[in-house]
């Protein structure tokens, strides 16, 4: 019966595999019903766990598990309501047919194990003390074969069943109450360094013995997992970067503008692992030979080409990825490398063009050195684009950038996504380098340099051909015939004859030289952190949408830092303000959450996790005046989730320690107010910060943008009476 | 006198629509007018009671009041108050009783009683929540009316009563906390200096003279509601519509 289930499952994602359209990729989707673990409440899912956990041998014990339990619970539950998560696609129910391969007869620890894809860069796999396997996609880009994952997960899965997590909280906790010879944290830390890493050596160990050896995958995989590790930092591949990307015609990116050779790849396996949590890539390898006897089995034993296609879909991710995460250079090389094998495809073009956009904007401010790393920090092939990004002056690079946009739009003449692009190179070029079309040059490069050596030819022969004058004259000729000064003015000459073009550039012209002229020439630009005290605006919006608002609160006196269920409990409560407050108001407000059971569905999930990329994205980019990488995939949805107004609010609390000496001294000096003073040395120090910023989706506009901080307890009256004056602008 | 205080409170109800002119003021959702009930109290050492003999030790003074606020931004509110407090001056009076049978006795001495009847206006700043929540600071403009409640001035060339009444002025400083306890009601609590400016009429009479110390019974009312209303802590519980 499991065969034919199988079978049915291979048969199902086969016909996923060809129904995904890879020019107009979309951002992996979860499918099916919504897993408890993602719609419980925190509270619920700890006091749940220590009910069924209830054998303690004391009741320290007893306490110090429930402290744990609250600890691993609202962590985990942060992290599935962060919209990264996913359930139920491609990648994680190949995952979890490979956990159910390794795992084989055992239906206890099947049924305990939940595998989720994480949409996240890092090269990494987590396993969580309740039995849920994190795989993140950018490990899933990486990987060779479908046997290195499966070492991957058994390395996870005897986490899990060695319960590593609680363990390790244990011995924190151990150190932390050290009553002989209390350590210090520089000791503390090297202790606990040591026993992660000897948590991970037996991971290695027995998940090599326990799950993957009888497993029948190769047992080349564990170590071709650590050699992937070594390297995990860069791209997943290292392919010469060829210029001829950007360039056509006329436009030809000089030589010198790329390195020679580019730097060696530095990672070595033997590196210091003593503050580590893991051994180093060495000891591992070493650790497994003792324990891999012989190397046979297969590299793919349940689909090689769904393998290849979980890849695939975490490769396209990844420029999604990184443009999210304003990482440009990365995106661009990313989709670059991909582009060998889908030449063409729109999505890695769009993505590249993204990426030049936001690169573009951010030199047109002067700050390209925050999004473009030096080149000597680079390792391996991507370094040649840094350095040929480098080597850009002023308006090269929105000269490149307006280049590829509209051969692209030219490709894709009915693409509005692309459309927009197209129209922002084109202000990006006039607006902020003051850049005319008259500035470039209209007739081709070839008759340019034809004419150049002629001039040239007729210096030399000249009486005065060896001066002074002439050698200057001579030298001014060869940087043109070279084209390193001027080469990107030849960069619109084969669109010359394209009146759309032409049309286009004319009129951003005409919008610069009317701006020039109004009064307002210098843009004031609009604070992103506007005080609780600036007079109120009135927007008069009736609808708007929250996307999942936050409460955190660290105090320095517990445990981990975090106020665990007090965080929870006045994040239920704010949500109830925000309720409140609209209903008073009469503003329509939508909490998008994921413990609203009334809310969530399948549909409504994936659309919350693509706002809360759009959000995170939004709010990264500040003032920037960037389109967000995302706007594409959330404008469909702006009709389904109802309104296209979203907030994303929040609280953060520290609660702290006081200056005391401070307080003696001016207790003693100004004695009449020392009852005062002195009641408030027993006053805790407080540092609350409230935000709430209101985005319009269609435009990236940001409408509301306060960030209130306050130096007192975030209490009820306080938080409500700043959510009633927040939701006051956006009704009237 | 009277011109002058009704020129200063027409001036500061003036404020009101100025102040509340243009802005889009939240109050504490939305409400932004607060009736409260204040209550202050101030203990001092070797007060002057009932009783002739100057008692020891420590007692407690008590004020009350009404105010009202009108929060007219995010950090201001207008207030304008009403209190009361009774002490004593040093003196002596006899208190009597009606008989039966028409006839009044002496009962016995005592210091004479006073009541006073103050009225504040001035401005609140709030300048750590919206306000009406949050620390805050207030300054106000006092003025204090004195009199005898039960005591008579027998004027002997005469033998006709007169009044006697002690008007007084000043600035209130203070600060204080208010928090919500519910959608409509606050509580708030703070410290507050009242200090009453020196009467002009005395500024000529020397300090050593008879008449000063022994016989003025007007220095003696201002000096006492002085000292009594100098500072106190004060507690209210406030009704927000």
């Amino acid at each position: 019966m499991s065969k034919l289930f199988t079978l049915l499952y291979l048969l199902l994602v086969s016909q996923l595999c060809f129904a995904q359209d890879w020019n107009y990729y979309q951002p992996l989707k979860a499918i099916g019903e919504v897993p408890k673990d993602f719609t419980e409440a925190y509270t619920a899912k700890y006091k749940n766990k220590s009910k069924v956990d209830s054998t303690y041998s004391s009741r320290k014990d007893r306490i110090r598990h429930i402290e744990f339990l609250k600890r691993s619970e609202f962590f985990t539950d942060e992290f599935l309501t962060s919209g990264k998560v996913f359930y139920g696609d491609p990648v994680t129910n190949y995952c979890q047919s490979i956990v159910d391969k390794l795992v084989g007869d055992d239906e206890k620890l099947k049924n305990s194990i939940r595998v989720y894809t994480v949409k996240s860069l890092l090269t990494n796999a987590a396993a969580t003390a309740n039995g849920i396997i994190f795989v993140n996609l950018g490990l899933i880009a990486q990987l060779e074969t479908e046997a290195q994952l499966a070492f991957i997960l058994s390395h996870e899965l005897i986490h899990f069943t060695n319960h590593d997590v609680m363990d390790q909280y244990i011995e924190e906790d151990n150190l932390k109450n050290v009553e002989d010879f209390p350590m210090n944290k520089s000791d503390q830390q090297k202790r606990l360094s040591n026993y992660s890493r000897s948590q991970e050596s037996e991971a290695d160990k027995q998940g090599f013995e326990k799950f993957f050896k009888k497993s029948g995958y190769s047992k080349y995989a564990p170590f071709e997992v650590l050699e992937i590790m070594q390297y995990s930092y860069l791209p997943f591949d290292e392919e010469v970067f060829n210029k001829s990307i950007f360039e056509s015609g006329n436009y030809r990116i000089p030589i010198s503008f790329l390195l020679e050779q580019t730097s060696s790849i530095k990672a070595v396996d033997d590196y210091d692992d003593e503050n580590s949590t893991h051994p180093n890539l060495l000891k591992r390898k070493q650790q497994l030979d003792q324990i891999i006897q012989g190397r046979s089995g297969s590299d793919f034993l349940i689909s090689n080409s769904i393998f290849n296609h979980c890849r695939k879909l975490a490769r396209f991710e990844l420029s999604r990825l990184h443009l999210n995460n304003q990482n440009y250079i990365q995106a661009l090389y990313n989709s670059y490398l991909l582009l060998s094998n889908n030449p063409n495809n729109r999505y890695l073009r769009l993505s590249i063009a993204k990426a030049l956009h936001g690169l573009t904007v951010y030199e047109g401010k002067g700050n390209l050195s925050l999004v473009l790393p030096p080149y000597e920090e680079i390792e391996g092939a991507s370094q040649q684009l840094y350095y040929l990004l480098d080597q850009l002056g002023e308006g090269e690079l929105a000269t490149l950038n307006l280049n590829y946009c509209y051969r692209l739009k030219k490709d894709f003449p009915n693409d509005k996504t692309i459309e927009k692009y197209y129209q922002n190179a084109l202000k990006s070029l006039v607006f902020a380098n003051e850049l005319k079309l008259n500035d470039f040059y209209k007739v081709d490069r070839d008759s340019v340099i034809l004419k150049s050596e002629i001039k040239k030819d007729s210096i030399l022969k000249s009486r005065r051909s060896h001066t002074k004058f002439m050698n200057i004259k001579t030298k001014k000729i060869d940087n043109q015939i070279s084209g390193i000064n001027n080469y990107w003015r030849y960069a619109f000459v084969d669109f010359l004859g394209d009146q759309q073009f032409v049309a286009d550039f004319k009129r951003v012209e005409l919008d610069y030289a009317k701006f020039v002229k109004s009064d307002i020439y210098e843009i004031e630009e609009l604070s992103f952190y506007q005080s609780r005290f600036e007079r109120n605006l009135s927007l008069g919006l009736d609808t708007i949408l929250f996307i999942n608002p936050s409460y955190l609160i660290l105090n320095h006196r517990a445990n981990e830092g975090i106020s665990f269920t007090k965080s929870k409990k006045n994040n239920i409560e704010y949500k109830s303000y925000i309720e409140e407050c609209s209903q008073m108001l009469g503003i329509n407000s939508i909490i998008l959450d994921y413990k609203n059971s009334a809310f969530i569905n399948n549909r409504t999930f994936n659309n919350l996790a693509i706002l809360q990329s759009w959000t995170e994205e939004r709010m990264n980019l500040g003032q920037n005046e960037i389109i967000v990488s995302d706007a594409e995939f959330v404008e469909p949805i702006i009709d389904q989730i109802g309104g296209r107004y979203i907030v994303k609010t929040g609280n953060l609390i520290f609660k702290g320690k006081k200056n005391l000496r401070g307080r003696i001294f001016a207790a003693a000096v100004v004695f009449p107010l020392a009852p005062i003073i002195i009641a408030d040395m027993f006053k805790p120090k407080y540092d609350s910060y409230n935000y709430f910023y209101l985005f319009d989706i269609k435009t990236g506009k940001a409408l509301i943008t306060q960030f209130n901080r306050y130096k007192t307890k975030d209490s009820g009256d306080y938080v409500k009476s700043m959510v009633y004056n927040h939701l006051l602008q956006i009704k009237n | 006198m009277g011109k002058l205080i009704s020129r200063q409170i027409v001036l500061i109800l003036m404020l009101f629509p100025i102040l509340a002119q243009g802005q889009d003021v939240p109050g504490y959702l939305g409400k932004r007018h607060v009736l409260s009930y204040d209550f202050s109290f101030f203990p001092t050492k070797q007060t002057i009671g009932e009783n002739l003999i100057t008692e020891e030790g420590w007692t407690m003074n008590f004020k009350s009041g009404v105010s009202l606020d009108y929060i007219c931004s995010k950090r201001i509110a207008l207030t304008v108050g009403m209190d009361y407090l009774e002490t004593y001056i040093q003196g002596k009076t006899w208190y009597h009783f009606q008989t039966v049978d028409g006839f009044f006795s002496i009962k016995g001495f005592r210091n004479p009683k006073i009541s006073s009847l103050g009225w504040t206006a001035g401005l609140k700043a709030y300048f750590d929540h919206i306000a009406p929540l949050g620390s805050n600071f207030e300054l106000k403009f006092l003025y204090r009316k004195s009199s005898f409640t039960d005591f008579g001035i027998v004027d002997t060339s005469t033998f006709n009563n007169t009044e006697l009444s002690v008007e007084q002025y000043g600035i209130s400083l203070g600060f204080g906390v208010t928090r919500a306890v519910t959608n409509h009601f606050l509580i708030s609590y703070g410290m507050y200096f009242n200090l009453i400016l020196p009467p002009k009429e005395l500024l000529n009479i020397e300090k050593n003279s008879k008449f000063y110390l022994y016989y003025n019974l007007e220095n003696n009312i201002r000096e006492r509601v002085q000292l009594k209303d100098l500072v106190h802590f004060k507690m209210a519980i406030a009704y927000i519509f």
